[in-house]
């Protein structure tokens, strides 16, 4: 040990040049006298923006900024600015009267025009990237047209009609305050947002509503926020918090060390090793995530897993208890359906058991025996952290054993979630091959459609005759073709041509309408009305001079009725199966909280039974955290695993100054 | 004026390497078959509005990336930038326009740092110990100094890495010796860049080859240095041979130590694409290696290309010190 | 792995091979004389390798590595992706002397057979560097001139690439309908050509300046036949030097890329993808990285144990 010490004392002075620089970043870790300082681990961070949907997001959550709605300290969406709300029966219509007392970080009272200009300025067509699925925005009156480019701001279905009143129109029906809480839905600064523009977020520029405003900020490393003086509202003890982003492997180690105040344990060898350690054990704390893992059958056009059996065959081989248990040594439960075990609005589902003797036999009834072709696995490669890449070997042999023939295909990350997340076919040998992706189902935000929205996505893509599949790709290689190729159209002829397209376009919607019964549905399939639309961009062709300006219009409407097609064709061939299960989650959609659970059901066992996104187990969320430390409230939502509403997080003082 | 020469020639050199380094980079990621925008595409491409903006979001990216351009031109172009040390909008935020100067002037410190680190390791106890091995030559010091040193040189620096933290985090812990070592030293960084703690793991895993390399060296030049007539002499007029070596065969075995700084120094900036990641370090190599998971092409463009020419530079310093140091060696 | 780039090729790196103290005197490669007498070379060059204890060691555990990783599972029946549900995560045990992993799986099984695919990957893209590399750089040297010249640019280049980054943007390129094993001979062979192309271009411009050849020339012997008959059996020495430290070196490129997610497939095991899952269990497990790590450092360093043995019998002019 001497040894070691001697070496170290060596490399120590030899490091001194190296050090000098990095003195400064030494300084800052000396506490002020009296002053509470927490530090925990977050996520690597880009930037504090509210556009983007990446690891900021839980911080912007009700931490750093405070919207109409946020998070109580179970996770329920509650009012936060917002005193009163009104909403027509049809939950088009809502009327939100603000809390005049709130005021920002610099003393400026936050007005209803807040909130509207952020709102505008998310859909505006400038933030091209801004993600509409993840705001009440989609819902939203001539939002998605805003951004299109073809609506302008003041036709968009938001305004505030005096300074502590914001009104909302939207296009379909939908219980929006479940979403009233995500970045995408806070009020923003105006004048700052004036006088900075992008850079508005940025420590030095930033004025916040939250609790807590940021007070240095670096990317991809550390956060440090302070208490916000100017926050109208309940908060903890907490002077200042550190997040550091870093690694999830090395959390234990920064704990023991003191650079961390919680670490979370999401390995096996860590919790194994928190377990055995006495004084680590005794500070381990437990929570269980509000989704699941499992896998999904990937986005492709191979029409193999569209056999019922196969899928269930696969399903039955599967011993959920030994993953739990051995492969996963007991850091999560076994679930058979979209939710953990314990989720009480799910009792008394239907789900499958471990039966490897029927998945035998539905492999041979289905006739895969005889054949036995490839089924890939797209896994994540060996650096992944969720641990994904045992369970994707573990199901492997299991598949294995009762004759499948499985290859484990990895994929970096980035791939990997568009082969599960894609929401398009790409014309690559990935999209040929049949197989699965493994998969999480979290909610991303607290709303009672989004477990089914995590069940229902691969089926409905899948779930249709795999001549129409060919069809819609096709449509998509044409598509992509006539982006490349498209160029001296819009002559009278072309537009000819596409008229009669959009002609019996419109009449087998006119069919498809007569037909549906449900409203929902049919209010889904008018809108946005497809031919209006061609209409128009008609009209600016044939009107256009120039060449180019002719080009792109003929081209815009080309691709407005590829879509058409794409989901006219969907809609038409959805089969006995799938149409009542569309109907029913669009209903859904528009139900109330209090109809929601009994829709739910019955939504997520008709899933179960297709076996097309399968559950295997939930995580248990555990983490060891310094005793001193209350309060705390787990971002359950989307993937970042991070303490978050830091204003519900307490300290015991006493302990806490013992300790440091 | 012959230094000038020499130093026109070698830089056109370095200057033609590059370039085509970077028309090679820029070829590959054509070729590549998922690319940035097939990846858009399964993102956004679902409906009406997405593929609109999908579609101008294509035309913009023509404009400010010169797609349509052919190779030479694009080459061309992206080093007249890189004269003004500018590198343009990466394909992520296309409307930053110094994001990939930001992001280099941001990350090369921290790769440069770990590997000027390492070096000074391997400086500090590359030449004690192979003084020391030279001392005792052909005694089994020398074959233990050896075989160590060729353990550090042969084994990859992510299993070392792997291995001295296996070591100080599970075993001296588990030992109950942890309790006065300063741990923190050995705690992959979640701190993030900024203290300098964080360097010593990564520097002594990267650091490991360059010391076996030049305690190496710096054996057999100290072997040669003691067979020659003016140490004899030395020896002869009564003088101990440690003073020896130090008065009068050190200096002449370490000018060749200079020549192992080159391949030493580039094998750590490149070595830093494989080890970041453990160490969770936010350096050139991780920036580069997320760039191509992302097919983010200018990314990996500037990337490669401040990788390669920074190896480029630091041997052209290193001959250049070499003819410093020993004036003896020509310049050509 | 670069600095193994440096190790085979770069003359600068070259003077770092170990000298007499350790491994004994190396005999000056009489090129000639061993084509000429090539029997008498063979005895006589294996006595030499043999004075190098740790040559011998070498080449004795590579010889026991490929027997066990090549016979052993065929013999034995062992199984690389077979687990046994009851035995998870077992430190230590007389059934499993490298204990078992989280799918119950035998960890020295497991070993073999990455011991097994390092060794197939990187001779075979050695073997394809090397062709590529012996092409190229035969036909420079031999036929010198203009087509010498821009060569030996183009291997100038390929040094300036920085071997890693090319190797990542190869396996990224590469579409992955192939066979992970087959995608690696080819970026591995096309990243390490260019030292096998310098060294062989160096030799034969070397050979092709001897007496004998001339001689030959002037009697009429084709470009061919002489390259066959007079400058390849001379130049086989410092191939096989350059080679036996070109294989280490593909090891690590393979297993480096399992830890961006380029490697093999699992659950076929590598090294790379060994020792990184293992890593993340390391604070509870510490078996499960401990052993992959210290049978790929063994297996690299026996590997250049020889190298330097066979540098010493060939000499260090090469």
């Amino acid at each position: 040990m001497a040894f070691f010490a001697r070496i170290t004392k060596k490399s120590a002075r030899a490091a001194c040049v190296f050090a000098l620089f990095a003195l400064f970043g030494c300084g800052q870790n000396a506490d002020e006298a009296g002053k509470i300082v927490v530090r925990l681990p977050g996520t690597l961070m880009q930037g504090l923006s509210t556009i983007p949907w990446s690891p900021q997001v839980p911080y912007l959550e009700g931490t750093l900024l405070e919207g109409l709605y946020g998070y109580d300290r179970n996770l329920n969406v509650v009012p936060k600015i917002a005193v009163k709300t009104e909403f027509t029966p049809d939950l088009k219509h809502w009327v939100f009267k603000l809390d005049s007392s709130k005021v920002w970080s610099n003393g400026d009272p936050v007005v209803a025009e807040d909130f509207v200009q952020a709102w505008l300025a998310f859909c505006s067509p400038e933030e091209a990237t801004s993600p509409l699925w993840a705001s009440f925005l989609m819902y939203v009156k001539n939002a998605e047209e805003y951004k299109a480019g073809v609506a302008k701001a003041e036709e968009v279905g938001v305004g505030a009609p005096d300074s502590f009143t914001v009104v909302v129109d939207l296009r379909k029906s939908k219980d929006i305050r479940p979403m009233l809480v995500l970045p995408s839905a806070m009020p923003l600064h105006r004048r700052s947002q004036e006088i900075y523009g992008k850079n508005w977020w940025k420590p030095q520029n930033f004025v916040g509503n939250g609790p807590y405003v940021p007070v240095s900020f670096q990317p991809d490393d550390k956060l440090i926020v302070e208490k916000n003086p100017n926050y109208v509202g309940e908060c903890g003890t907490v002077d200042r918090f550190e997040i550091k982003a870093g690694g999830l492997m090395s959390q234990m180690q920064n704990y023991q060390s003191g650079a961390l105040d919680v670490a979370h344990v999401n390995n096996l060898g860590d919790y194994r090793y928190v377990l055995k350690h006495p004084d680590l054990r005794r500070n381990v704390r437990e929570q269980t995530e509000l989704g699941y893992n499992g896998y999904q059958i990937s986005r492709t056009v191979n029409p193999l897993l569209h056999d019922r059996r196969i899928r269930e065959a696969l399903e039955l081989a599967i011993d959920r208890n030994r993953i739990a248990d051995t492969v996963m040594g007991g850091r999560v439960v076994p679930t058979g359906w979209y939710g953990p075990p314990g989720d009480s609005m799910l009792a008394g589902l239907r789900v499958s058991e471990y039966n490897p003797d029927s998945a035998r036999r539905l492999l041979v009834e289905s006739g895969y025996s005889a054949t036995r072709p490839e089924i890939y696995m797209f896994a994540p490669p060996s650096n992944d952290y969720r641990g994904w890449g045992p369970v994707a070997e573990a199901l492997y042999a299991m598949w294995k054993e009762v004759g499948f023939n499985v290859v484990i295909q990895p994929y970096e990350e980035g791939i990997l979630n568009l082969y599960a997340w894609g929401t398009g076919f790409y014309p690559g040998p990935e999209h040929e091959r049949p197989g699965m992706t493994m998969y999480t189902g979290k909610m991303l935000w607290k709303d009672p459609t989004m477990m089914l929205r995590l069940a229902d996505h691969t089926w409905l893509f899948h779930n249709f005759p795999y001549g129409l599949k060919a069809r819609l790709k096709d449509l998509a290689l044409q598509a992509r073709q006539l982006k490349a190729e498209g160029h001296g159209r819009g002559s009278e002829d072309d537009w000819t041509v596409l008229d009669s397209i959009g002609d019996a376009l419109g009449k087998l919607r006119e069919r498809i309408l007569a037909n549906e019964p449900s409203q929902w549905m049919a209010e889904d399939i008018v809108e946005p009305d497809f031919l209006a639309q061609y209409a128009r961009v008609r009209a600016e062709g044939r009107a256009a001079t120039s060449m180019a300006a002719r080009d792109s219009a003929w081209i815009l409407a080309r691709t407005t009725l590829f879509d058409a097609e794409d989901k006219l064709l969907k809609y038409s061939d959805l089969n006995a199966e799938n149409l009542p299960f569309l109907r029913t989650l669009s209903e859904l959609e528009r139900a109330g909280e209090e109809n929601a659970p009994e829709l739910v059901r019955k939504v997520q066992q008709e899933a179960l039974d297709q076996a097309w996104i399968v559950p295997l187990y939930s995580e248990k969320l555990i983490y060891v955290a310094r005793p001193w430390l209350r309060g705390e409230v787990l971002n359950k939502f989307g993937g970042w695993l991070c303490v978050f509403n830091l204003q519900y997080v307490d300290v015991d003082a006493q302990a806490y100054f013992q300790q440091r | 004026m012959r230094v000038l020469k020499f130093l026109l020639k070698r830089l056109g050199s370095i200057v033609v390497s590059i370039a085509c380094v970077v028309a090679i980079t820029f070829a590959m990621m054509r070729v590549v078959p998922s690319d940035y925008f097939t990846q858009l595409e399964l993102r956004y491409g679902a409906n009406t509005a997405g593929k609109q903006m999908l579609d101008l979001q294509r035309q913009e990216y023509r404009e400010i990336f010169h797609l349509d351009d052919p190779l030479w031109k694009q080459v061309g172009r992206y080093f007249v930038r890189v004269m003004k040390w500018d590198f343009g909008p990466s394909y992520k935020e296309p409307g930053e326009a110094h994001k990939i100067t930001e992001l280099v002037n941001a990350k090369l410190p921290v790769t440069l740092t770990v590997a000027c680190a390492g070096m000074g390791i391997a400086l500090v106890f590359g030449i004690p110990l192979g003084i020391f091995a030279a001392l005792r030559r052909n005694s089994w010091i020398d074959y233990t100094l050896t075989s160590v040193s060729m353990v550090g040189q042969v084994v990859p620096p992510y299993v070392l890495a792997v291995l001295l933290t296996l070591f100080f985090a599970v075993f001296v812990r588990n030992f109950q010796i942890g309790d006065s070592f300063p741990l923190e030293w050995l705690a992959l960084p979640s701190e993030g860049w900024g203290s300098w703690k964080n360097v010593v793991m990564p520097a002594l895993a990267l650091g490991a080859a360059p010391t076996a390399a030049v305690a190496r060296y710096i054996r057999s030049s100290v072997l040669e240095t003691l067979e020659q007539d003016f140490v004899r002499t030395a020896v002869s007029k009564g003088l101990g041979r440690l003073q020896v070596i130090v008065r009068h065969a050190l200096r002449p075995s370490l000018i060749p130590v200079v020549t192992v700084m080159g391949p030493q120094l580039s094998y750590m900036i490149v070595g830093s694409v494989l080890v970041e990641d453990i160490f969770r370090l936010q350096g050139l190599g991780s920036l580069f290696v997320n760039a191509v998971n992302e097919r983010d092409v200018p990314l990996v463009i500037t990337s490669t290309f401040i990788l390669a020419a920074t190896v480029m530079l630091i041997n052209l310093a290193v001959d250049i010190l070499y003819s410093v140091i020993d004036p003896r060696i020509e310049l050509k | 792995m670069e600095e193994n780039e440096n190790t085979v090729v770069d003359p600068l790196a070259g003077q770092m091979l170990p000298d007499e103290g350790l491994f004994g005197p190396g005999t000056p490669a009489d090129a000639a004389a061993a084509a000429r007498s090539e029997r008498v070379g063979w005895r006589h060059n294996f006595r030499v390798f043999c004075r190098h204890k740790p040559a011998v060691a070498g080449l004795v555990y590579v010889v026991l590595l490929v027997l066990a990783s090549f016979l052993g599972p065929a013999v034995f029946d062992l199984d690389y992706e077979k687990g046994d549900a009851s035995e998870t995560l077992i430190p230590f045990s007389a059934e499993h002397p490298f204990g078992t992993d989280q799918q119950g799986r035998d960890l020295l099984v497991r070993n073999l057979y990455a011991a097994r695919n390092a060794i197939v990957v990187a001779v075979v893209s050695v073997l394809v560097g090397l062709l590529l590399g012996a092409l190229i750089g035969a036909f420079a040297g031999y036929l010198g001139g203009a087509l010498d010249l821009l060569t030996m640019r183009l291997v100038d280049i390929m040094f300036a690439f920085p071997q890693i980054l090319l190797l990542i943007l190869l396996l990224v390129a590469i579409p992955d309908s192939m066979d992970r094993r087959i995608s690696m001979f080819v970026a591995i062979g096309l990243t390490s050509w260019a030292g096998y192309a310098r060294l062989i271009r160096g030799q034969v411009m070397q050979a092709r300046n001897e007496d004998y050849v001339e001689a030959a020339r002037c009697l009429g012997a084709s470009n061919s036949h002489i390259l066959r008959k007079y400058i390849l059996p001379n130049i086989a020495g410092p191939i096989i030097v350059a080679v036996s430290f070109g294989i280490p070196s593909a090891m690590m490129a393979e297993s480096g890329m399992s830890l961006i997610g380029l490697g093999l497939r699992p659950p076929m095991p590598s090294w790379g993808n060994l020792i990184y899952e293992g890593a993340r269990e390391m604070l509870g497990f510490p078996h499960l990285v401990l052993w992959p790590s210290i049978t790929f450092g063994l297996t690299l360093l026996a590997f250049t144990f020889i190298g330097d043995g066979l540098g010493g019998v060939y000499g260090k002019d090469r």
